[in-house]
């Protein structure tokens, strides 16, 4: 190791992922968009012939927002606040440099073969895993490469204790890395054709039925947990005490909160097969432990709001301090929503409906958007040495997303429940009251609401995406790394 | 084993798995307060990794591995 006088942290590959965030970003909200207007406009879906089409583009935005944006957001973060709570330095091992670099360019490619592959079709049609067996196949090289980094820069760390983020990146790497290998588990068709006409980007589960559908939902909710939950609560036990100079609320809780979820996350996805054809224990099981789940989350998520006690004065002044505590009020919205949800009397009406996509938006919306953009601003002065470029477009983005947010799921609500309510709505001689276009036709306003907030949601990415732009351009340089506060222009 | 007995076993399997996380927890939770309170180990002090995070800032808990200068 070198001394630490001549020692500083490196950022290139931070730099790398924070571009792709955007990028990504950009591309998964703006497919986003167009869909969510598709459906309430399905003359839309025709612009492009098969291109342009709703069942292509949905994957394309699924997994563009989740492991184009969010995985970026996650891996940048990661490279910045693991050199720093380990305090230990890229620089100091070029085995680790050249680790983290071939990670950011074998991901990069990966996504971008993503969106290719995806538009021209090729998926195996499950839900947040339809990338095809020779993507997977990269993807888990890519992935033990960011454990390498990881570990390897846990191991070379100078302070012994391992700060609480690291811990939920850790749970994160381990967690995905068992969730994708064993919900991918696929057999290329081409290899057992026997001669029979057989694509070579075509697999089939190894599951089948039941099965699949539970080792599809056991890592479909987990993707939840451990790609837009546990690294997420990383950045802001990090980056909230860091942006507001003040100590974490309670460390005790947040190691106890961490261990709550890491046990009951796993339990939870049950919940997704409610009323089908799974044993019942299981859905009983994956409901009770949903409920469970409100205590972990709202554990950290008070111990974030109480970190403020005493400074909420800064929500005032600083807008990067109200994008996270609006992520947090939004994560502990969502949190509640979810259990309710799981509760099988409310999953009867829920289940299948526009509720579902609502919840799933405040949450990613609000809480990991917000939280994602977040730590990128923070970061950016640091990384960058430069001041945030606009203070006043912080503010602007802050309030049009904010809008958008509410705009989506309150759309989705009113639409999900009555889209429920009218599905189970039978007269006295038990014949159903409403057939299925009765439903579309109800819900088309709400569909046209829910594209306009998504406008709004992405019309504040595009402002975010200038302002960070602008820093790294034509921001003022700093002369020194700010303490706490990050300096931004009026 | 009839459906009945099958029930039974698995209410009685929820509720024992339930007291096992209950105590596990609880009895974690409890172990963390009391180290903290009797001085055993101060959590709290971890909170100064996030605000002392420059690389020539003081480890909190030197690796006794590292080769400080």
């Amino acid at each position: 190791m070198q001394s630490n006088a001549q020692l500083e942290y490196d950022y290139s590959v931070v730099k790398l992922f924070t571009f792709a965030t955007i990028l990504f970003g950009i591309i998964g909200m703006l497919v986003g968009v167009i869909i969510a207007f598709q459906l309430a406009f399905p003359e839309l879906s025709n612009l492009a012939g098969e291109y342009g089409t709703f069942g292509r583009l949905r994957p394309l935005h699924t997994n563009g927002v989740a492991f184009g944006f969010t995985l970026s957001g996650i891996f940048a973060t990661w490279y910045y606040v693991g050199q720093r709570t380990l305090k230990m330095s890229l620089k100091e091992s070029k085995f680790l440099m050249t680790v983290a670099k071939l990670h950011f360019w074998l991901y990069f490619i990966t996504i971008l073969l993503a969106v290719v592959t995806l538009i021209m079709g090729y998926t195996t049609s499950k839900e947040y895993a339809e990338l095809e067996w020779p993507l997977d196949l990269l993807i888990v090289v890519w992935w033990v490469l960011w454990g390498v980094a990881m570990f390897g820069m846990i191991g070379m760390r100078r302070e012994r204790a391992i700060y609480v983020s690291v811990w939920y990146y850790m749970s994160s790497f381990l967690a995905v890395a068992m969730l994708f290998l064993f919900n991918n588990m696929e057999v290329p068709t081409m290899f057992w054709a026997n001669g029979a006409p057989s694509s070579a980007m075509h697999s089939i589960s190894m599951y089948a039925g039941t099965n699949d559908a539970l080792v599809q939902w056991w890592y479909g909710h987990n993707a939840v947990a451990f790609v837009f939950t546990t690294p997420i609560i990383g950045m802001i036990y990090y980056f909230l005490p860091k942006e507001s100079g003040q100590n974490v609320f309670s460390y005790k809780l947040s190691v106890l909160a961490f261990w709550g979820l890491m046990f009951v996350y796993l339990w939870a996805g049950g919940h997704h097969l409610i009323y089908s054809t799974v044993p019942d224990w299981m859905q009983t099981m994956g409901s009770a432990m949903s409920i469970v789940l409100i205590l972990p989350s709202w554990g950290s998520a008070i111990n974030m709001l109480l970190t403020m006690k005493g400074e909420w004065g800064q929500l005032q002044t600083s807008p990067l301090i109200k994008f996270m505590i609006m992520a947090s009020t939004f994560y502990m919205l969502s949190t509640i929503e979810g259990p309710i949800q799981a509760i099988k009397s409310v999953n009867a009406i829920a289940h299948f409906t526009d509720w579902i996509p609502g919840h799933v938006h405040d949450g990613t919306l609000g809480w990991v958007g917000f939280m994602i953009m977040a730590s990128l601003f923070h970061m950016a002065p640091r990384i960058f040495k430069k001041e945030i470029y606009s203070k006043s477009l912080m503010e602007t983005q802050f309030w049009i997303q904010t809008v958008g947010i509410v705009l989506y799921f309150t759309s989705m609500w009113i639409a999900g429940i009555t889209q429920g309510m009218m599905w189970r709505a039978y007269d006295e001689y038990g014949s159903l009251l409403y057939s299925f276009i009765d439903t579309v036709t109800v819900l088309h306003p709400y569909y046209t609401l829910r594209g306009i907030g998504g406008l709004f949601y992405l019309t504040g990415f595009l402002i975010f995406a200038y302002n960070m732009f602008k820093t790294a351009t034509s921001g003022r340089v700093l002369d020194k790394e700010p303490a706490n506060a990050s300096p931004m222009a009026s | 084993m009839d459906q009945e007995t099958l029930m039974t076993i698995a209410g009685y399997g929820k509720f024992f798995i339930l007291l096992f996380v209950f105590i596990i927890f609880y009895g974690y939770a409890f172990s963390i307060y009391k180290r903290q309170k009797t001085g055993e180990k101060d959590f709290e002090k971890y909170s100064d990794l996030v605000l002392n995070d420059s690389i020539d800032a003081t480890p909190l808990e030197k690796r006794d591995n590292s080769k400080e200068k």
